[in-house]
């Protein structure tokens, strides 16, 4: 299945993965992956923050958070202050 | 040592400063900066005074870390009675002032009394003289107050902290400027500087800043800095500042746009971190030029920028000192003077900025004053007659310019309601719901919905609503939920109570931990301190903090949040179909505080602490 990833926020973007200029790129999973597996599979850091369809999944969740066709991860660090 | 052990007192009423010791059994209780000073205020003044009142006093602070080489080590504060809030006030800034200040051999000044006239201070070492501004830089900006004090006195190097025009006729949220685009920028500080008729304070320091124990210190100071230097945040910072923040708050529902009605801009990607980069075509140049570093800083997050110079806004008479490059936008203001009035225009943003640095206004607050008069005024509660004619809709670029030098210069009636705060705004107009103030004070760029331990911390800042009294960021970006808020809430308050009295920057936070603040203090002071007593230090401060404003009138009843966020649920993003659970939150928090259910100070506390 495919998803839209969007790496947001400043966060470090692994090399080679190429990014639309909204920080969004289409990626293809195997079904039923979680969060956790996209993140593993695209080589980003587990302290990123992660929201799926604009709820938050937290990280402790994101094994047990399966992913459907289409759905949009939104993927930022956490920054503080400003 | 750390501190210098000296404070330079001048009674502003008798026209004398004289320096005397700072007392050193409070440095070990309070350690410095804001603690310090603090406790100082909380000796020295009656917590009841009027903030503009002679009896207030405006304390200007340095931390035992400031002018030393401890990375960000160029933080100082002003510590008054608010003029926006008339709770304490503890507003931060860097700089070289800092820096500079302590190089001239002063751990603090306290400004007392109220002038005859207009005065600056001229500090050189150990002397100081109380000159006239009369006739020389009352009136001026800044900018131009700077420029004058450095051509009189011959030198390039003297580093400057003072009021514009705002800060001169009392707006509500004037600020204190230093190096022309630093400030010490919440709660009105610089309204308490213009009415004892300071100008401002300039100051060129040739001495150093010794420390207790040189290799201990530089082995703790290399040891912080091997964190920080390779971080991903700093280079995250040095490259766009705190601008990011604005597409993540964006993407998480809690951006506050149009005075908080709603939490998402659609105009951000004219005004975020890109935007800035974007090359553009009437000047082949992008607003942003490079970045900058304070005193003794390794992250370098501050924005150097200049304005298209054909924008709208530098057109005509008295506005081209304000193509010049200079400090740009950062998150804040950007919010502030972008989604929060509905305006994504990135050049009138930069420009109301700039003039909040020339005048020494507070840009949060600023915003969020204007963006209270566009509501009122798009209600019919605030008319053409009450604008000066000025068409002050949401998401007009030419209302936020015209609001903003109405605001800065206090002129017209226009200029009357911008120069009050939203909260002294919108009684006027017998609409109070509309003002997005906690205490008084504007909010931040967090909208309290989505994150609730914000709510949390906004709602029990001692100074007002405020970003930076508590760090619960990591866990409202990942659960909108009360549960576990009060705790974080309290812990992270009394960590940057005490971080906030070092002398270094909250930013190096991502970075050091609380082993490497204590470490590198007790590298220079004396006093063994350890990382409980650094801990103790913050909590120590966040209760004598909040005693004074007990002690000012201030009670559990003020530790609340606009009737908005509390009764309408965000309509999008992670916050949606919630309100801020205060009545959740407040009630653990007073717990964990070991405070009484009226939010007050209990005597087991206060012994526990040594207050």
């Amino acid at each position: 299945m495919n998803i839209t990833v969007k790496i947001i926020g400043g966060a470090k973007v692994p090399a080679g993965l190429k990014l639309d200029r909204d920080g969004s790129v289409s990626v293809s999973v195997e079904d039923g992956a979680t969060v956790a597996d996209v993140l593993l599979q695209l080589g980003l850091a587990e302290t990123l923050v992660t929201m799926v369809d604009s709820r938050p999944v937290p990280r402790l969740d994101r094994a047990d958070h399966p992913l459907v066709d289409g759905d949009e991860i939104t993927i930022f660090p956490p920054l503080k202050g400003g | 040592m750390g501190w210098h052990g000296r404070i330079l007192r001048v009674d502003l009423t008798n026209g004398v400063a004289k320096g005397e010791p700072m007392n050193m059994e409070w440095a070990q209780k309070y350690m410095g900066q804001r603690g310090l000073a603090s406790k100082y205020l909380y000796e020295e003044i009656d917590p009841k005074v009027d903030p503009l009142d002679p009896g207030n006093k405006l304390i200007i602070a340095t931390g035992p870390l400031t002018g030393t080489m401890a990375s960000t080590g160029g933080r100082w504060s002003v510590v008054t009675k608010g003029a926006l809030t008339g709770a304490i006030a503890c507003s931060n800034s860097g700089g070289q002032f800092g820096g500079e200040l302590k190089m001239a051999g002063w751990d603090m000044i306290i400004l007392e009394g109220k002038s005859p006239k207009p005065v600056y201070l001229m500090i050189e070492d150990q002397e100081c003289h109380i000159l006239d501004a009369e006739g020389f830089i009352w009136g001026d900006g800044v900018w131009d107050t700077e420029d004058k004090i450095k051509a009189r006195h011959q030198d390039p190097l003297i580093r400057c902290a003072g009021i514009g025009v705002a800060g001169e006729k009392l707006n509500r949220y004037a600020c204190v400027v230093n190096d022309r685009d630093r400030a010490a920028g919440r709660s009105g500080v610089g309204a308490v500087m213009g009415s004892k008729l300071v100008k401002s304070i300039a100051v060129r320091g040739t001495g150093g800043v010794k420390v207790r124990d040189f290799g201990v210190f530089m082995e703790r100071v290399k040891a912080a800095r091997a964190k920080l230097d390779p971080s991903e945040g700093r280079a995250g910072m040095a490259a766009s500042g705190t601008m990011p923040m604005m597409d993540i708050t964006n993407a998480h529902g809690s951006l506050p746009t149009r005075n908080c009605r709603q939490v998402q801009f659609e105009g951000k990607n004219n005004i975020n971190a890109a935007a800035m980069k974007r090359t553009r075509l009437s000047d082949s140049s992008a607003q942003l030029i490079r970045n900058k570093a304070c005193f003794a800083c390794t992250i370098g997050c501050a924005r150097v920028s200049h304005i298209d110079p054909t924008h709208f806004s530098v057109q005509g008479e008295g506005v081209e000192k304000y193509k010049t490059v200079t400090g740009g936008l950062e998150y804040e203001s950007a919010f502030a003077l972008g989604p929060m009035v509905g305006v994504d225009d990135i050049e009138a943003a930069h420009f109301a900025n700039a003039i909040c640095n020339d005048h020494s206004m507070d840009p949060i607050s600023l915003g969020g004053t204007i963006s209270a008069a566009m509501e009122l005024f798009e209600l019919g509660v605030m008319t053409l007659e009450d604008t000066d004619g000025v068409d002050l809709r949401f998401g007009s670029a030419e209302a936020l310019v015209a609001a903003s030098k109405a605001a800065a210069y206090c002129e017209g009636r226009l200029g009357e309601f911008m120069a009050m705060g939203s909260k002294r705004l919108c009684e006027h107009f017998g609409r109070p719901e509309f003002s997005m103030t906690v205490k008084g004070q504007e909010f931040a760029a967090y909208d309290p919905r989505a994150m609730q331990g914000m709510g949390l911390g906004y709602a029990t800042s001692n100074r007002g609503a405020c970003h930076l009294r508590a760090d619960p960021y990591g866990d409202d970006f990942e659960y909108v939920r009360p549960e576990g808020k009060a705790q974080i809430v309290k812990d992270t308050q009394d960590f940057i109570s005490a971080l906030d009295s070092t002398g270094l920057c909250a930013f190096s936070a991502g970075a050091f931990g609380v082993e490497d603040y204590a470490g590198q203090v007790d590298g220079a002071c004396e006093g063994n301190w350890t990382i409980e007593k650094f801990i103790e230090t913050g909590e120590r401060i966040w209760n004598l903090e909040r005693d004074f404003n007990n002690r000012a009138g201030f009670t559990a009843a003020d530790d609340t949040l606009p009737v908005r966020v509390l009764t309408e649920p965000a309509e999008v993003g992670a916050g949606k179909g919630f309100t801020t659970m205060l009545d959740q939150m407040l009630p653990e928090y007073y717990t964990v505080r070991g405070w009484t259910p009226n939010g007050e100070l209990g005597n087991a506390l206060k012994a526990r602490l040594n207050l």
